[in-house]
């Protein structure tokens, strides 16, 4: 049995979480769909952040072309369902997380189960379909709906399906680029390059807004794209 | 240099940043294109210039706001085209 007390001293030191946040987290349960270059990194901070329960989905297997931007995955695991792999190495960073895995690819019929059954979701795939199934469930089942991209040099992160404080109603990731339910995008299929800090920078991102989201503390980026360019080191904010 | 050259040339201009794929698109990262005075015009003086545009999805900010309907452009307002990005 591990000492939290010692374990997470410096999360415990910030007066925004302390023992209470501290707590908050261990019941948390968090869905990250995507065990990719987004993935990766955002399971690791959030396994060691102490998030209690963590859902992975992905149907597909660690190929060595993942290998530069994965950095969970080592090269012995190609070959192995990344759900596996993921699960092994998260456990080796915290033995006390509940890590359950789905080796699926999403579809309509199982996203609103799987969503249900989370606080929040960490949307960290590859594609524009699998993103408006995403969220479409979170809309249906009333979860934030975190979204991450990369496209080469570049990434974004926003929050979507939110129900901040005082505010009318939640935006959706289709609000943003005015995509009516019933009308998904087809699916990108084109190969695009990219540098692992990239996804890296999304994916890290992505659980820092998840592990304010459970906390309720800082300003998420509800209704709202961070763009990052990398190559500029640009950051810039674009609300709805 | 006639008249109407230079009529051109004074025109008002309004600065796009692009993002994403639309970079490779357009060409270039910073676009300038005549004035328009709302988001539709300037879809539409976007997709007169980049056909290809008209079949892709992205969001017109300005100002740092982003609108999927019709709203004003003031000129030498900060417009950004922003498309979904996807990757991971």
């Amino acid at each position: 049995m591990q000492d939290p007390t010692n374990r997470y001293r410096r999360q415990l030191a910030l007066p925004e979480i302390g023992p209470l946040g501290q707590q908050r987290l261990r019941d948390a349960r968090v869905l990250v769909i995507g065990a990719g270059g987004l993935g990766c990194p955002a399971l690791q901070f959030l396994v060691g952040a102490g998030i209690g329960t963590l859902g992975i989905v992905d149907g597909d297997r660690v190929s060595e072309d993942n290998l530069h931007r994965q950095l969970l995955f080592p090269e012995s695991t190609v070959g192995l369902f990344k759900v596996d792999a993921a699960k092994r190495a998260l456990l080796d960073l915290n033995t006390e997380a509940s890590i359950i895995t789905y080796p699926l690819f999403l579809t309509r019929h199982q996203a609103r189960e799987l969503v249900a059954a989370y606080d929040v979701v960490l949307d960290c795939t590859d594609n524009e379909v699998a993103t408006l199934l995403i969220d479409d469930a979170c809309f249906a089942c009333d979860k934030p709906h975190i979204h991450g991209g990369i496209d080469r040099f570049q990434g974004q992160v926003g929050v979507f399906n939110h129900r901040a404080h005082g505010s009318a109603g939640p935006t959706r990731y289709r609000d943003v680029f005015g995509l009516a339910v019933g009308n998904p995008l087809a699916a990108d299929c084109e190969e695009r390059g990219t540098v692992g800090v990239v996804p890296g920078i999304i994916g890290t991102l992505q659980a820092s807004e998840a592990i304010k989201l459970i906390l309720g503390i800082g300003s998420p980026l509800v209704g709202q794209l961070l763009v990052v360019d990398v190559l500029h080191n640009e950051f810039q904010v674009f609300s709805t | 240099m006639s008249l109407s050259t230079t009529n051109e040339l004074d025109r008002p201009q309004l600065d796009v940043r692009v993002f994403g794929r639309l970079v490779g698109i357009v060409g270039t990262a910073h676009l300038r294109i005549r004035y328009q005075p709302d988001t539709a015009t300037l879809r539409e003086a976007l997709e007169a210039d980049y056909p290809t545009l008209a079949s892709e999805t992205f969001a017109i900010a300005i100002d740092r706001v982003l609108s999927n309907g019709t709203i004003a452009v003031a000129r030498g307002a900060d417009v950004a085209l922003l498309p979904p990005f996807s990757g991971g």
